[in-house]
Order: structure tokens, then sequence, then C-alpha cells
């Protein structure tokens, strides 16, 4: 019986992992070079943006959707996220925030559209129905208004509130 | 331009928050995933970055209904011209608006350049030409009828180059068009015959005699009589809903079809289908037909439904053999009997017998099913989405049975419409289409879809 190919990638903070190539094919990136790179018996790919962390997380993802396609996330969220992933997802979404932060960089750059489609609606998820100042301390953003201009804004946005 | 600029000053900005990290397009995906009323109320105040970016890509459906107070709508339209806001579609009701309102909408051409639809009203008449981005055109309300706005409006070519979309009332059909006629680039076209107000008055149907349009790909005729020899080869799309029919032609045009829907007012004209060959139909749809209609067709078809590849069939009435057999076709893989006038028995006769091995969404809202449903869904092994809502005599603890299943998607909900509005506060906050209908002013805005 032949052995499954695999491919063996390096991170950002020169850890290796060895995937099936299979597998990995889910990301765009590691596809296009994979095409345009000779036929080595196990090619190493170097992904100088993403660290072990999140890279371990995203060929974990790919193990499991490469078999088990990823159902589509409606736009605009109709109610939390939970509502439409399946449990394998939610368990996967268990992460802190930086983590999540870095997954979407990491789904971007792989080209990854499913898992980039997770977590930026996941990240959504987490501001519907909040108020600004929720989200603000949520990310540690800063309120760079004055209190005239967030009246003014609110004024502004008023047609839109009366709908 | 001004938009960019902003942009600019923008990434001037050096804050320390987890969300900094990401680039603007990731951020913009992320917002992809809110509505935009609470992009617009609530993305705007976190920060300024965000306040723009909130703006950027929104795309908004502006809808006002019933709008007597022009000081109001000119108030909004004067807010969606300041802040830049790409409006897909602009659709005014039936209500007059003011001199003022006319004066700001031309003014706003530039801000609404990316208007893809729009729904005027007679007074909004003169400056349809000047939107030349326009895709859609819904004028059917409009009463827009003189010969000489029909005659300009079918030979808009030249001003209205992307226009592809019509929905126009059976005048503008019939109007005579030359080097500059848009019929050659229209690729959906909507033929509506004239409301009647109340059933005392029937109005006489408009006679639709001629549908030259060499690209047409989706048709759909309504409330008319078609005269017609033949329709529009190439047809992917037709709707026939409340009209008296008498095509010549079918046999070439049907070879395309991959969607037919059905509601015809005569029973007889059923026939045009026997000269048919839907060989390439994947989605069919009959509603409103009596058993008469449905022995006829059996008799159109007899065994030829063996071959249909078909994958998607909705019908609402009367169960017949015709129907059993439809939903015996290998590849159906969509039902919908929602809201029908077929009993609960016959729809527990039909998923009873009917293998629907394939079957991967059922929708049977309102179809008054309770408990004798459960096993049969039970068996549906492909099922992915199951819409049973509605159907009131259901217990909650058959519900509860029901959102156990392994489908993806359940919605088996009870209630109806106008108690959900008033007690489901996260309902509300999932629907996409906000309208108020107050006295004085209403305004809709829907979500488009990136």
């Amino acid at each position: 019986m032949s052995e499954t190919k695999q491919v063996e990638l390096t991170s950002k903070d020169k850890v290796s992992f060895k995937v099936d190539r299979d597998v990995i094919l889910m990301s765009g990136l590691v596809k296009d070079m994979l095409e345009e790179g000779d036929e080595d018996e196990t090619p190493i790919i170097p992904i100088p943006n993403v660290d072990s962390k999140p890279l371990q997380k995203v060929i974990e993802y790919c193990q499991y959707h490469h078999k088990e396609p990823a159902q589509e996330i409606e736009k605009p969220l109709k109610g939390k996220i939970e509502d439409v992933i399946c449990d394998w997802d939610k368990k996967f979404l268990e992460i802190d925030q930086s983590l999540l932060i870095e997954l979407i960089m990491a789904a971007n750059y792989l080209n990854i559209k499913d898992l980039l489609d997770l977590t930026c609606a996941k990240v959504a998820s987490m501001i519907k129905g909040k108020s600004p100042e929720q989200i603000r301390e949520m990310f540690g953003i800063e309120n760079d208004f004055t209190p005239e201009e967030e009246a003014k804004i609110r004024e502004e946005n008023k047609w839109c509130e009366e709908a | 331009m001004k938009i960019y600029k902003k942009m600019s000053d923008l990434l001037m900005f050096h804050s320390h928050d987890l969300t900094d990290q990401l680039p603007t397009e990731m951020l913009l995906e992320i917002f992809s995933f809110l509505h935009s009323k609470f992009r617009l109320l609530t993305l705007s105040l976190v920060c300024k970055k965000w306040k723009f970016l909130s703006l950027t890509k929104t795309k908004f459906n502006v809808e006002f209904k019933g709008a007597k107070s022009s000081t109001f709508i000119n108030n909004a339209l004067f807010e969606i011209d300041r802040q830049q806001l790409l409006v897909d579609k602009l659709e005014f009701g039936e209500n007059p608006v003011s001199q003022a309102t006319l004066e700001i909408v031309e003014n706003l051409r530039t801000s609404l350049q990316y208007l893809k639809c729009l729904v005027p009203i007679d007074e909004l008449r003169f400056i349809i030409n000047q939107f030349s981005n326009l895709k859609s055109l819904d004028i059917r309300r409009s009463k827009l009828s003189d010969n000489s706005i029909c005659h300009e409006l079918m030979n808009s070519k030249l001003s209205l180059p992307n226009l592809v979309e019509l929905k126009i009332e059976n005048e503008f059909n019939n109007a005579k068009t030359g080097d500059h006629s848009i019929k050659a680039q229209l690729v959906s076209l909507t033929i509506d015959g004239p409301k009647t107000y109340g059933r005392m008055f029937k109005i006489r149907k408009p006679v639709v005699a001629n549908l030259e349009y060499p690209n047409l790909k989706k048709l759909e005729l309504i409330d008319v009589v078609i005269e017609s020899r033949t329709l529009p080869i190439g047809l992917k799309s037709l709707a026939l809903i409340g009209c008296d029919v008498n095509f010549i032609e079918f046999e070439r045009v049907s070879e395309s079809l991959e969607k037919l829907e059905i509601n015809l007012v005569t029973t007889d004209d059923v026939n045009f289908l026997q000269k048919s060959n839907l060989k390439n139909l994947k989605k069919l749809k009959i509603t409103n037909q009596d058993l008469t209609f449905w022995e006829k067709l059996e008799k159109v078809y007899q065994d030829e439904w063996k071959a249909f590849t078909l994958t998607s069939f909705t019908f609402d009435r009367n169960y017949s053999k015709t129907v059993k057999k439809l939903c015996n076709l290998d590849l159906l893989t969509s039902l919908d009997i929602s809201n029908g006038k077929i009993s609960s028995n016959d729809v527990i006769d039909l998923l009873n017998e009917c293998e629907m091995k394939n079957l991967t969404k059922l929708k049977a809202q309102n179809c008054s099913l309770s408990q004798e449903v459960i096993p049969i869904i039970e068996k549906m092994k492909s099922l992915k989405y199951l819409d049973l809502s509605l159907n009131s005599s259901m217990k909650d603890s058959e519900r509860e049975i029901i959102c156990g299943m392994e489908i993806d998607y359940i919605d088996c909900g009870g209630k109806n419409f106008d108690e959900m509005k008033e007690t489901n506060v996260e309902f509300l906050d999932s629907l996409s289409n906000i309208s108020i209908f107050e006295p004085r002013k209403s305004i809709e805005i829907l979500e488009t879809k990136n």
C-alpha cells in the first residue's frame, strides 16, 4: 500500500509540522506553492508569517474539514454563531481572543476561506448586540471621540435609529 | 477620492487594541457578518477607525413606504448623501414626494453612483435615466404609463447601459423600439398586469403579444393574457402567475428551462405543456391549482416524469398521483409544501409513501402537522434542513424531540409572526428587513448581501 504524501510546514518560530498533503491542500497558498515546486518526497514549506500555536490550530482545522466540508455561514449573522456551526467547530473556537485574532490572520495568509469565515464570524458574534462601550472594553479599544463628536454621530444616525 | 484620503488619515491612529493587529480588510470581513443597521448605530460609535470602516462597503437598501412627511424623507436623504453610504436600492412608496425631495434625489446622483436598483414613483420619472449604473428598475407601482415615458425608457440603451433587470407593466412592453432599444440587454423581465382594487371590479387583463427579448434568461408574467407566438429562446426561468396562456410554440423554449413556476387561472391552459421537453428542469413550483389541473398534467406527461431531473419541487394544493411521482424522483433534494391547502393526513400519506431518500431540505410550514410526522422525519437520513414552523397543533414536547434530531437546521417554532414580533427581541434583531409603519413616517432599511 502506498504511503500518504506529506508536507512539512515550518512556522515563524521554526517549529516543524508534518501534515498530509491532501489535508493542507485546503490552503490556497500551500496549494499554489506545491503546484509551482518539484515533486519532492516531503517538501518543506516555510510559513514565515504564522507562529506555531496558530499554525497547529490551522492544521487541526484542515485535518477535520478536508473530509467534512464546512457549511457556509450566512451574512449577516441572524443569531449567535453557535447556532449555525457544527459541534466540532464550536469546540475548535474555544480559544482566547488573542489566538482567535492570530487565527484570522493565519487563515487570511494561508488563504483558507472557510476558516477565515468561521473566525471572522466568531468575532462578529462576540460583537453582536453589544454597546459601543462593551465592545471597547472587550477589545481594549480607546475611545478617541470627544463627547461632542459622539453626540454628533448619534444625531447623524438618528434617521436609521427611527427605522 | 474623499473616502480614500480619509483612509490614509485613519491608518495613522496608534491605539493598542487587539483588533488593531488586524488589517483593515479583515475588520471589514468581520463587519460584513453584522447587520448594516448595527454597523451604523453601534460600530460607528466605537472609535474613529471603526466609524469610518463601519460605513465602508456597507450597502443599504432604503425604502420609504407610506411616508407622508417629506421633512423626514429629506433628512434621511441628506444623511445618506453626507455619509456617502452605498445605497444599492432606493425605493419610494406610493405617496407623493415634494419638490424638495425630488431635488435632493437629483443631487444624490453622485453619492448614489452605485445605485443598482431603483423603485421610483411617478414624480421621479424624469431622473431614472440619470442613474447610469442602474442594473435593476422596478416601475410597476409608479403609474408611469403615458406613451412618451414608455417609449423613452424602452429606448434608453445609451443612458441606461447597465440595465439588465426590468419590472414593468405591459404598456412598456408594447412601446415601439428602435436603434436604442434596451430589449437586447435585458436578462430578467417581469410584466405585471394591473392590480385590481377589490374583487368587485375586475379589470381586463392586458394582452402580451410581443416578447422579443433575445437575451432574456428569466421571464415572469403576472396577471396577463399571453398571446405571444413563442417565448424567448434560451430562457432558463419562467413564471406564469395568474395568467391565461396561449403559446403556440413551447417545445424549443422548454428545452433550456431550469426553473418553472405555474399558477394558471384556466386549467385548460395546461395544454401548452403538451409539446414540451423539460429535460433540464431543476425547479418546479405549482401553486393554487385544482384537481382537474393535476389530472390534465398527468395525461400530458404520463410516464415521462421518470426521465425528469428535478431537484426542487413546491406545491400547495391537492395531493395527486402526479405529485407522488414527482416526489419519488431520485434526484429530488428539496420539497416545499408550506402554507397550502393540503390536509395533514395527505401530507403524512405523501411523506410515508414516497421514499425521498435524497431529500436534504423539507419545508412544511403551517401544515397542521403534529406527532405523526416524527417517525417519518427520523427515517429521512439525508435531511439537513427542516422547517416545520407554524404547525400550531404540535406540542412543545414534540418540538423538543424534533429539535433533538441530527439535522443541521431545524425550525419548528409554533408561534405566528405577530406574536414573535412582540415577544422575541432576539428574533427582531435577526431580521434583515425592518419596517415600521407609522401614520406619518416610515422607512425601511434592508441588508444587502455582499
